[in-house]
């Protein structure tokens, strides 16, 4: 998944940022999500990109609970995720240093 | 809301649909969500397309994969030469007719010269033969591959020779050029009409 400037537009960096409080189920990660970007995502936005991420590894189903299937960070995932929070605390630091000596 | 799940390739609703559906069914039904749930569809379909279309193609040497073409290069090498035949048949007489000087043969090829002579359709399927049968002997023999990785987008080609394709190949490439040769001389020899 290609890595973006802005979480919010990146449903995949969300949804690990989410599983990284522990595993949820799809409704469990829109209302995390909501809660911690303020971002609303869509059901087909967020199924799409949990398949994305389950296929490249990082993130796994667990067993259903009811209708509801859990997922669960990977460590795959954890290191992408960390990776990618790592480059977007940088590009942070830098914007807010630069926005600061002004 | 629901019926907008079956906008959904197969595969993907076998694996997701169920915990889709329970998550729909959690939702206050919304035209921003059936929008949602549209372009999902529409990106699910696309991104089912791209894997099939890359998985039809292979790695140069690589394992065979779903390939039409690379896993029965010898039937499509059948398939070149029927439709080669037409065009192979014609030359193959007018050769035995006209410079071996076969006479039994010279009978059967001046009706058949006639009756084409002017026919555009004709003219089409005897040079486009040859071309198409060129294609269909030469694509089993290669090794297409687009892989996505790190952002680019890379096509590796690589060729794997087969006798039998190879042999169409070239009485294809032949006959073409026999016929391409036969109008260029025709053209260019042919007085021009008043």
């Amino acid at each position: 998944m290609a890595p973006s400037a802005q979480p919010g537009s990146d449903p995949g960096l969300l949804i690990l940022i989410s599983l990284a409080g522990g595993p949820k189920h799809g409704h469990a990660i829109l209302t995390d999500v909501a809660a911690f970007a303020g971002v609303r995502l869509g059901p087909g936005t967020l199924y799409g990109a949990l398949a994305r991420l389950e296929e490249a590894g990082q993130i796994a189903a667990l067993p259903p609970d009811g209708r509801r299937r859990p997922y669960r960070l990977t460590g795959a995932g954890e290191e992408v995720l960390g990776e990618r929070l790592g480059s977007l605390a940088l590009a942070l630091d830098a914007g807010l240093a630069r926005v600061g000596s002004r | 809301m629901r019926w907008l799940l079956r906008l959904y390739p197969r595969r993907w609703r076998d694996r997701y649909e169920a915990e889709l559906l329970a998550l729909v069914d959690d939702l206050p039904p919304s035209p921003a969500i059936a929008v949602d749930l549209i372009r999902g569809a529409g990106r699910e379909h696309a991104r089912s397309l791209a894997r099939a279309l890359t998985s039809s193609l292979r790695t140069a040497g690589g394992p065979p994969t779903s390939d039409p073409f690379g896993r029965h290069p010898t039937a499509w090498a059948m398939v070149a030469v029927v439709v080669l035949s037409p065009s192979l048949a014609l030359v193959g007489v007018s050769l035995l007719a006209f410079q071996l000087a076969v006479p039994a043969l010279a009978g059967l090829a001046d009706p058949i010269l006639a009756a084409i002579d002017g026919w555009l359709v004709a003219n089409v399927v005897l040079l486009g033969g040859p071309v198409l049968a060129v294609l269909l002997a030469a694509i089993p023999m290669l090794r297409i591959a687009l892989a996505h990785t790190e952002g680019e987008l890379r096509l590796t080609v690589g060729f794997r020779p087969r006798v039998v394709n190879l042999a169409v190949l070239l009485v294809a490439a032949l006959v073409g050029a026999i016929l391409v040769g036969y109008l260029a001389t025709e053209l260019l020899l042919e007085p021009p009409r008043a």
